[in-house]
């Protein structure tokens, strides 16, 4: 039973390892994975793999955000998700809160229609 | 480092078994008590739930206290965190989830416009989102292994018609199409999952149909008889096998011919 305090940047470093766990069994390698690196765009993840790394997490951490905290649409990048673990198990993020997490998201919907108008 | 402390405890779980884990729902009585004996014969290791137990349950249990080969838990289907304890608790014990086979399911006869709407939701609740609740809960299990097979019990009467079970026909009729989108879904992580229909074989779900009605049955069936137990186990067994390594998504009757 988990009954230990994680700290954030302990948790940053359970899901950066999860996600070069699934990159690598894809013989993929990625010497670093950084906290602005897009699940999909940069690192290849689809949403299965994803829904892989968060059944993984929830074993590893006892924990799941996204069954009531956090939208799982709203996860594009690393740090999204290990702000969304770290305000879950932590109750506080290095940088902010869910909403920041919902404005950075449409921060970056705008900035996509407007290189599509572009 | 505190993960390191959290992380290892469950990384250092042994794996209570190298045999796979075959959850069933449902397995206290009728076919899933069949689908419980014939997978512990197998060398299974089995971990069934119902909302109460049965002499069944009962010797089971006495003769395997530890939970090496045999677990059984008191769960309602519909009861979502219930589902998700009772997966989390299977994981803990056995350390792997192989097979999910979604049996747990009822049946309420009667013509639409006379039915009860507590009947209605009954059904719809068990036999639906109970099942998909259970999948749900196993199939994340069987993400972490990249491997794994769920077999949902339909029926016939999912693929044809019959007057009296509109209800029952549109739940088991939603467990098929759960079947083939959970397929295209999950088999880039080789997690195959299937549908068994079985026609009429003997059974409590039968139990009711007069001989007059039996025979009539057996009359429009190509192979003349009702279906045994064994005759769904054995299928299911196979499906679970290796030897079906390449079947997934589909929705086999084993009915006789009736339905062909």
């Amino acid at each position: 039973m988990l009954n230990a305090k994680l700290t954030s940047q302990a948790i940053e470093q359970v899901i950066h390892e999860e996600i070069l766990h699934i990159l690598d069994e894809r013989e993929e390698w990625i010497p670093d994975i950084a906290n602005d690196a897009r699940l999909h765009a940069d690192l290849g993840l689809g949403s299965l793999d994803l829904a892989q790394l968060v059944s993984v997490l929830e074993m590893k951490l006892r924990a799941d955000p996204f069954e009531h905290l956090v939208a799982i649409t709203e996860i594009r990048t690393v740090g999204d998700l290990c702000q969304a673990y770290q305000r879950l198990l932590v109750g506080e993020t290095n940088e902010s809160t869910t909403r920041d997490i919902l404005r950075a998201g449409q921060t970056r919907a705008q900035a996509r229609r407007a290189r599509r108008q572009a | 480092m505190f993960v390191r402390d959290v992380v290892g405890v469950f990384e250092s779980q042994e794996m209570l078994t190298d045999r796979q884990v075959v959850v069933i729902s449902g397995g206290s009585r009728g076919l899933g008590q069949a689908l419980v004996t014939a997978c512990l014969q197998h060398d299974y290791v089995v971990a069934t739930c119902s909302r109460s137990t049965t002499p069944f349950i009962e010797e089971l249990l006495t003769q395997d206290p530890a939970r090496q080969t045999f677990m059984w838990e008191s769960v309602d289907c519909t009861d979502y965190a219930r589902v998700q304890q009772f997966t989390t608790e299977i994981v803990q014990c056995y350390g792997r989830i192989d097979v999910l086979i979604n049996n747990a399911g009822i049946g309420v006869d009667g013509l639409l416009p006379l039915m009860r709407q507590s009947d209605i939701e009954q059904s719809i609740h068990l036999n639906i989102a109970g099942t998909i609740f259970l999948t749900r809960a196993c199939s994340r299990a069987m993400l972490q292994q990249q491997s794994g097979c769920i077999i949902n019990i339909s029926s016939v009467n999912a693929i044809r018609g019959q007057a009296g079970i509109a209800v029952y026909s549109a739940t088991k009729a939603a467990l098929d199409g759960l079947t083939r989108s959970l397929a295209k879904e999950l088999g880039p992580k080789n997690i195959r999952i299937n549908s068994v229909a079985p026609g009429y074989f003997e059974s409590t779900m039968v139990g009711h149909l007069t001989e007059a009605q039996k025979h009539r049955i057996m009359r429009r069936t190509p192979l003349g008889r009702l279906g045994t137990v064994d005759d769904i186990t054995n299928l299911v067994l196979f499906l679970l096998s290796p030897q079906a390594a390449f079947v997934t998504g589909q929705i086999i009757a084993v009915d006789g011919g009736l339905t062909c």
